[in-house]
């Protein structure tokens, strides 16, 4: 839990330090990385395909380059990704849309794997405002900084998990905001994006992204694995892709809104 | 029914002779001269009759059965002069003994030539008693005196992890130890994510830790016992006592009801780091809080010789706020009510009914758009335990026990502002029963047996919506039940078997063998101990968690009893042990149970003690060499693989030093094998962010832990000089304020030692770097004490 973090930031304040060590580490065999998002807007839907590295190398990763991707839909339509040419190992195909409350399988033939996913739409959804509130100081800062909130409605009648992305000022946030409806089922669901730090004249656009419990189960995971004292024991995000490979593969369903906070 | 005729049957076993020829008891109960406490655990012996005695109850009631003749007895505790009494057995007696403390003779140094051989007499097994003077010298962190961070320094304990109060005992987790406080059990005793135990040093007793082997009297737990005793309360005068330290001070006031017939004690405590905050001219500084406080109360009272009543409670909370956006408090609550009934001179009985409650609550927002979680455990407990002092060679204890648990896993309330209502997680019910009879027999003047049987029975009770889960944690079966009906159902019946045999007046060899169930989980997935980790009932997904331990110990006393020597072996299995799926989601998930899996485990080891207790200079040296595994069919390929606590080695060295008599310096030394613990093996990266690869559990190795911890106890002279006007003979005449002043340091040599190893990427460079942080480098502290 991020509240505890804080405490135990402010407690540790005074007596902690960090410090780079050595860890001489394994090295594993390497792995296919899977990162297939399929989205309701124009030439954003994408698949991405790269392998794993070692810890300590930083010279990049290595891209697939040559695979076949294919998408089929639950109504019989099937869909070539190919490959980008101004991006290796990115595939993409610019005529497809995501639809609400349709099932995607995603085939992928790399030298001799064949990986499969699925993935199902959620109904559209609405992201109703976004709303702000004044943050006199906080711990260690004297300035007034903003706190964003998002409001949306849940629909009843599913299940629904939801991502959130804040861009500030067209920075991309890089914090996970993941919400379910486990509790609030067919309620306003309305949460600060608090890890942001937003001053006055920030213009903050946020994506509401709906998913399936899959996608939302590898995020979580995901979230979950830095192996802080304050985090469980670090574990490989549960992962949709059959056939062995790493990462996801998620269709989406996905509403925008754009708030300026006044100077 | 097959319960009783197994015990009847049990019983049968433990034949006891009742020879009629004359015979007497002395019975009676123990106390503290000056301050009117029961003296627990000290010996009885008789000069005339060597190998015969007692030793008083947890109450300092003692019962010595003999054959008609003229004893001296003598009556000893630690700590105390020794008393002797002369009886004239020919009839019952009962005799009230008052042990004056040692040390406090005028101007004499401590000459008791008492035998502190108990060790080795005793048939216990796997059992560390620690008395309040052996935590007041230990240097601890912020000179904030801990009983839980004490007992991390024995062999076989071993700590949570940097300045934490929790411990694992012999290869256990953390949530398998039952820790007591005045037989209310504690379900959560961290305070400020466990830097701090809710144990106030100032209102305790007496401690006593069960590795293995616990009494058939206690069940519930895998592990262990930290049964915790509060003091009553001096019964002879008023006094008070109090500490002022670096984050906290505290007072305690005890005082007698009715002089030698009842007292009470009443204890407080309180963290003040957050006071700093309000000197700030930032407002949502001023507006935060983050403290601690607890509160320890009892009275005793004695109605009647045969009678008496306690009533004792604690209250403890954590409370932090940041701004007035968020508020997040927990703690724990419980309170006991016991009647002492003496029956006769041989049966001592107890009755107790003991509440116990954890809760926390998160609160967000602001005026009326507030939206609040909280959970909690709550227990009712009914508790009567007999101890029959049937004659010198067999003690019967005897009693029964029935807890009623409610677990509220998920309440959630909203503000008038906020226009919907939300649903709790439901709650669930269970019923933990138990029964127990175990016997203490001397077998010639050797041999040693204490012996039991506890049969236990665990029903979690509707009403609620069950589900069953399969391995994948997929939902097979919804069934919902009604109001007290019988969802699931569990019994486990637990021997347990102590014996020591003595080969010689110094030493002797001990082997031991138990089996225990717990019946109730903490689900916790995080490293550090948390507020919000939840505890549930087994179900009809969750199995009880079984353990049989095994140990062998050999103990021996040299140099007239000032060493003492110990060394035992153990091994011990487990069953049903509870992990977690890779990501499982444990806070407030209704269907958390999908989210366990289950297996087996195995701890076994090695523990020596080496002890000094008497002279100017005490301490001991503790190791202990083990293994923990645990085996998991979903995790690293079902192979055997170590938990989170398997530390190959552990090493406490304790020394305390009185370089005067008002002076004293301690220090204590601990090295341990680094925790299993899972680093990535390979990296990618996903969603824009680079991406541990981890291929194994546990599989890697935290550095080794060192530390050393320094303290110096100085006390204000405890007597002034009178010189007499008639002799001008000078005379030392006790003071009535006594206080000390208490310095010391954590982490003398600032060794920098990993709490957590991150491997992230550097936000300059990009390149990947293990990042380790370390807590508490070097932390001095000062803490001043008083007593009047």
């Amino acid at each position: 839990m991020k509240q505890e973090l804080m405490i135990i930031s402010l407690i540790l304040f005074f007596f902690s330090c960090e410090k780079v060590i050595e860890v001489p580490l394994d090295e594993a065999s390497q792995q296919i990385v899977v990162e297939g998002t399929l989205y309701d807007q124009p030439d954003e839907s994408v698949v991405k395909l790269s392998r794993t590295g070692s810890v300590y190398d930083d010279s990049g990763f290595e891209k697939i380059s040559g695979a076949q991707v294919t998408v089929t839909d639950d109504q019989g339509n099937t869909y070539n990704f190919l490959e980008d040419g101004n991006q290796a190992g990115s595939y993409r195909n610019s005529s497809f849309l995501t639809q609400p409350n349709y099932t995607y399988a995603l085939t992928i033939y790399v030298d001799d794997d064949t990986l499969t996913a699925k993935s199902s739409t959620k109904g559209s959804v609405v992201l109703d405002s976004l709303t702000y509130i004044p943050q006199y100081g906080g711990f260690g800062t004297e300035d007034t900084t903003f706190l964003v909130f998002y409001n949306f409605s849940d629909e009843a009648a599913q299940e629904n998990y939801y991502r959130m992305i804040p861009y500030v000022n067209d920075e991309r946030s890089d914090f996970l905001y993941l919400q379910n409806d486990q509790l609030f089922n067919g309620k306003t669901i309305r949460a600060p994006f608090f890890a942001e730090s937003i001053e006055a004249g920030d213009t903050i656009l946020a994506r509401l992204i709906s998913m399936d419990k899959e996608n939302y189960k590898y995020f979580n995971t995901l979230s979950n694995n830095d192996g802080g004292a304050f985090s469980p024991t670090p574990a490989n995000p549960v992962s949709n892709i059959e056939g062995g490979a790493l990462g996801y593969f998620g269709a989406y369903i996905t509403d925008n809104d754009t708030i300026i906070i006044p100077e | 029914m097959k319960l009783f005729l197994l015990l009847g049957a049990f019983l049968s076993f433990t034949v006891v002779s009742f020879s009629q020829d004359e015979k007497y008891t002395l019975s009676g109960s123990l106390k503290d001269a000056s301050t009117g406490e029961d003296l627990i655990g000290a010996r009885i012996t008789v000069v005339e009759l060597p190998g015969t005695g007692a030793i008083t109850n947890e109450y300092g009631f003692y019962s010595l059965t003999l054959p008609k003749g003229t004893y001296t007895v003598k009556f000893r505790s630690l700590g105390f002069q020794i008393t002797e009494l002369k009886v004239e057995l020919t009839e019952d007696i009962k005799k009230t003994i008052e042990l004056k403390p040692e040390g406090r003779v005028l101007g004499k140094v401590d000459v008791t030539a008492e035998k502190l051989d108990q060790n080795v007499k005793s048939a216990e097994m796997g059992v560390d008693k620690l008395s309040m003077k052996d935590i007041e010298n230990i240097p601890v962190l912020f000179g904030e005196r801990d009983p839980l961070k004490t007992i991390q320094l024995l062999p076989g304990v071993k700590s949570a992890g940097e300045g934490n109060a929790g411990f694992y005992v012999r290869g256990g987790g953390s949530d398998q130890n039952l820790i007591l406080l005045d037989e209310a059990p504690v379900y959560n005793a961290s305070h400020l994510l466990g830097f701090f135990s809710v144990f106030n040093s100032d209102a305790i007793k007496d401690i006593k830790l069960y590795k293995g082997g616990a009494p058939a009297s206690f069940g519930g737990r895998l592990s262990s016992v930290l049964d915790i005793k509060m003091k009553e309360g001096n019964s002879k005068k008023f006094s008070a006592s109090g500490g002022i330290g670096l984050i906290s001070s505290k007072l305690t006031l005890e005082a007698p009801i009715v002089k030698d017939k009842g007292s009470f004690i009443i204890s407080g405590r309180r963290t003040y780091a957050d006071l700093f905050l309000k000197l700030s001219n930032n407002p949502a500084a001023q507006n935060s809080t983050l403290y601690f406080y607890d509160l320890n109360a009892k009275a005793n009272y004695r109605i009647s010789p045969k009678d008496r009543l306690f009533i004792s409670g604690y209250f403890g909370r954590d409370n932090f706020g940041f701004s007035d956006q968020f508020g997040f408090d927990w703690g724990n609550t419980t309170a006991t009510a016991r009647w002492n009934h003496i029956y006769g001179d041989k049966l001592f009985g107890n009755m107790s009914f003991i509440f116990s409650n954890y809760n926390y609550k998160i609160k967000f927002g602001a005026n009326d758009e507030t939206f609040q979680i909280g959970s909690q455990i709550q227990d009712f407990n009914i508790k009567k335990d007999l101890d029959w002092y049937i004659n010198e060679n067999h003690t019967l204890s005897f009693g029964a026990n029935v807890i009623h648990h409610t677990f509220k896993p998920g309440e959630i309330e909203t503000g008038a502002g906020i226009d919907f209502v939300l649903n709790d997680v439901e709650e669930r019910y269970s019923l933990e029963s138990a029964v127990y009879v175990s016997n203490e027999q001397k077998i010639g003047k050797r041999l040693t047996l204490v012996y039991g049987l506890r049969a236990s029975n665990f029903t979690q009770l509707g009403p609620g919506k069950i589900f069953t889960f399969n391995t994948e944690g997929n939902i097979t079966d919804t069934t919902e039940y009604g109001r007290l009906e019988n969802v699931q159902t569990y019994w486990g019946l637990s021997p347990r078997i102590s014996s020591s045999f003595l080969l010689d007046e110094h030493s002797s060899i001990k082997a031991g063998y138990s089996r225990t169930f717990q019946y109730l989980h903490l689900i916790s997935n995080s490293t550090a101990s948390s507020p919000t980790d939840v505890w549930l009932p087994s179900s009809v997904n969750i199995k009880p968690q079984i353990a049989d331990q095994y140990s062998i110990g050999y103990f021996r006393n040299f140099l007239d009893d000032q060493l003492e020597f110990s060394t035992e072996i153990y091994y011990k299995d487990m069953q049903n042990v509870i992990d977690y799926k890779d990501g499982a989601e444990v806070t407030l998930n209704p269907l958390v149970e999908g989210e366990l899996i289950y297996g087996i485990g195995r701890a076994y080891g090695a523990e020596v003690l080496l002890k000094k207790r008497r002279g100017k200079f005490t301490g001991w040296l503790s190791y202990n060499i083990s293994r923990t595994e645990k085996k998991f069919e979903k995790v690293n390929e079902n192979t055997w693989f170590p938990a989170k606590q398997d530390r190959t080695h552990d090493v406490s060295v304790v020394l305390m030093y009185k370089i005067h008599p008002q002076l004293t310096v301690s220090g204590t030394w601990v090295y341990y094998t680094g925790n299993a613990v899972t680093f990535p093996s390979g990296k990618y990266i996903i969603d824009g962010q680079v991406v541990n690869y981890y291929t194994e559990r546990n599989g890697y190795r935290m550095p080794n832990y060192h530390r050393a911890d320094v303290g110096l106890t100085f006390d204000h002279k405890k007597f002034k000089e009178v010189t007499d006007p008639d002799s001008g003979e000078t005379k030392r005449v006790p003071k009535k304020w006594h206080s000390s002043w208490n310095l010391s340091v954590y982490n003398l040599y600032a060794r920098e030692n990993a709490y957590s190893i991150t491997f992230q990427e550097n936000e300059q460079t990009g390149e990947t770097e293990a990042v380790q942080l370390a807590l508490f480098k070097i932390v001095p502290s000062i803490s001043y004490n008083f007593k009047f």
